[in-house]
C-alpha cells in the first residue's frame, strides 16, 4: 500500500522540488543512522508527507547539505539533517514495513514466504527498536492489521467498512505529528481520510490481479466489473480527498505548506486520475 | 425552563419571520439603554437572557430542520440527543438509536443525522445517500444541502478545499474549454459581417 503520496513534479518550483528530494534522502540517511542498512530497503515517498507535515507544525527546519549515497555514489544530492519528523517517519516505516512483510506471510505461497520471512529476520532488530520507540504506533498498527485479516476473512463487500484498519492506522499516524491535543484531533481526520484513499487506491489497482488469483478484493466482492469498480473507487477517492484538503486546511503549518498543498491537491489528484493503471515505478508489491 | 415560543409571546409553531420579528420588538422593550441607572437594570437583564435563549432556541430548530419533527416520531429532544452524541464521537451509539426510531426514515433529520453519523466514521459512500435523502425531503435547510453537495461535488471530480477544482475527471459539467468553446462561438456571431461589436 506503499508509494501512492507523491507531490506533482511539473507543478512545483526548482526550490521546492529540492527541499522535496532532500527531505526524502534525509529520511534514507535517517532510517540508516537509526536502524542501518537493512531498513533502507524499506523508503517509500508516503513517509516523506508524515514529516513535511509534522516539521510544519514544528516549525523545525533540518540544516541542509549536500552528501553523496549508494544509489548516487558521484553526484551530491541536497540531503536534510535529522530532525523529529524525519524520525517519526523513520519509526512509522520501519512499523510499517514489518507488518506489511507478517501480512505477506500470511497471504502468499510457501514459495514467496521466503523472501518475506528472510527480510523479517533481517529486520527484526529495527522493528524491535521501533516498537519501544513508539508503542501506541506499534499497538495500532498491530491491531489494525490483524482487524483487516479479520474482515477480509468474513468477505467484507463494504468499501467504507474494509477501509476502516486503513484509515485508522493513517489516522493515529498522522496524529503523531503534533504534541498538541487540539492538532492530533485535525490531524487524525486528515489521516483517517487519507488512509482511505490509499486503500481505494490499492484495491483498484490489485482488481484485476486478485480477480485472477482468487484473493480477497473489497470491490470484487461487491460483485462490482472493472468499469464499475474503476468509477465507484473513482468517487470515493474523491470524496476522501476532499473531505482529507479540508481538515488539512485547519493545521497551524509553520513550514512546508506549498509542498503539502502540492501533494494534496495535485499529486493525489492526479493518482486518482489515473485510478486503476499500474504505476510506473511501483516501490513496494502488495500481496 | 418557560417554553420559548411563550417567552416571545408566539403561538406554537410561529414562522421565522414572526419569531424575529417578535425578538425584535421585544428586545427593544428590554434593552438596557430603557434601564440605564434603575435599580431595575437587574430585572430587565434577566428578562433580555430568556429573550435571547428562547430565541437561539427556535432559530436553531429552524436552522437545522428539528422544529417540525416536534410533533413527528422521536421528537426534537431525541434528536437534539443524537447530534449530541454524535460530536462526541459516540457515532455507533447514535447510529443504533436512529434505527430505532420508528418511521423516522421519512423525516429529514432522521436521514441527515444517518448521514452525519456516517460521516463522523469517514463512511462516505454509506452518508451520501442519507444526505441525498435529507435534501430531498427538507430542500430548504441549508446544512442538509452544504454537506450533500460537498460530498457530492469532490465525488463528481471537485474535489472540496482543492483550489485545483474542475480538472477534467470524467463527466463534468461545465469545463474551461466548454467556456472557451462558448465565448468564441459569441465572438464569431457579433464579430460576423459587422467587423466586431464586442
Amino acid at each position: 500500500m506503499f508509494g501512492y503520496i507523491t507531490p506533482l513534479v511539473s507543478e512545483l518550483r526548482v526550490r521546492e522540488y529540492n527541499e522535496y528530494k532532500s527531505v526524502y534522502c534525509g529520511l534514507c540517511k535517517e532510517l540508516g543512522r537509526r536502524y542501518g542498512l537493512a531498513a533502507r530497503m524499506l523508503l517509500n515517498y508516503d513517509l516523506v508527507l508524515i514529516a513535511l507535515v509534522a516539521d510544519g507544525l514544528s516549525g523545525e527546519a533540518p540544516n541542509c547539505g549536500a552528501e553523496r549515497c549508494i544509489a548516487s555514489p558521484l553526484a551530491k544530492r541536497p540531503v536534510c539533517g535529522s530532525s523529529n519528523g524525519l524520525a517519526l517517519a523513520a519509526d512509522a516505516l520501519v512499523l510499517l514495513g514489518w507488518y506489511k512483510l507478517l501480512d505477506d506471510l500470511a497471504d502468499s505461497g510457501p514459495l514467496r514466504r521466503i523472501p518475506a520471512r528472510l527480510a523479517l529476520l533481517l529486520l527484526h532488530g529495527a522493528y524491535k527498536k521501533a516498537a519501544l520507540q513508539r508503542p501506541q504506533l506499534d499497538d495500532s498498527f498491530c491491531r489494525n492489521m490483524q482487524a483487516q485479516q479479520a474482515l477480509e476473512a468474513a468477505g467484507c463487500a463494504l468499501p467504507d467498512q474494509a477501509a476502516d484498519p486503513s484509515a485508522q492506522m493513517l489516522g493515529t499516524l498522522m496524529a503523531a505529528c503534533s504534541p498538541e491535543p487540539r492538532c492530533r484531533r485535525i490531524l487524525y481526520r486528515y489521516g483517517m481520510f487519507l488512509g482511505r484513499v490509499i486503500y481505494y487506491l490499492d484495491a483498484a489497482e490489485d482488481f484485476q490481479k486478485d480477480a485472477q488469483h482468487k484473493r480477497y478484493n473489497v470491490f470484487l466482492q461487491a460483485s462490482l466489473n472493472r468499469e464499475q469498480m474503476l468509477s465507484r473507487a473513482r468517487a470515493l477517492c474523491n470524496m476522501c480527498a476532499g473531505e482529507a484538503i479540508t481538515s488539512y486546511r485547519l493545521l497551524p503549518l509553520r513550514r512546508n505548506e506549498p509542498l503539502i498543498e502540492n501533494i494534496l491537491c495535485l499529486g493525489l489528484a492526479e493518482r486518482i486520475r489515473q485510478i486503476g493503471e499500474p504505476r510506473k515505478r511501483k516501490r513496494s508489491r502488495k500481496a | 425552563m418557560r417554553d420559548p415560543y411563550e417567552v416571545l409571546g408566539l403561538a406554537p409553531g410561529a414562522s421565522e419571520e414572526e419569531i424575529k420579528a417578535a425578538y425584535k420588538a421585544l428586545a427593544k422593550k428590554y434593552s438596557a439603554d430603557n434601564y440605564a441607572a434603575s435599580p431595575l437594570q437587574d430585572e430587565a437583564d434577566q428578562r433580555m437572557q430568556e429573550i435571547n435563549a428562547a430565541f437561539d432556541q427556535l432559530m436553531g430548530a429552524i436552522r437545522t430542520g428539528s422544529a417540525d419533527a416536534t410533533s413527528g416520531a422521536g421528537g426534537a429532544g431525541e434528536y437534539t440527543q443524537i447530534r449530541r452524541l454524535i460530536n462526541e464521537g459516540q457515532a455507533d451509539e447514535a447510529l443504533r438509536r436512529l434505527q430505532a426510531i420508528a418511521g423516522g426514515e421519512s423525516g429529514g433529520e432522521w436521514n441527515f443525522l444517518c448521514g452525519c453519523a456516517y460521516y463522523y466514521k469517514g463512511w462516505l459512500d454509506q452518508a451520501l445517500p442519507y444526505f441525498e435523502t435529507a435534501v430531498r425531503l427538507s430542500p430548504e435547510n441549508r446544512e442538509y444541502s452544504a454537506a450533500y453537495y460537498r460530498l457530492r461535488n469532490s465525488a463528481a471530480g471537485n474535489i472540496a478545499g482543492s483550489p485545483y477544482g474542475g480538472m477534467p475527471q470524467g463527466v463534468m459539467g461545465c469545463s474551461c474549454c466548454d467556456m472557451c468553446t462558448a465565448l468564441m462561438c459569441m465572438d464569431l456571431c457579433c464579430g460576423f459581417g459587422r467587423g466586431g461589436c464586442c
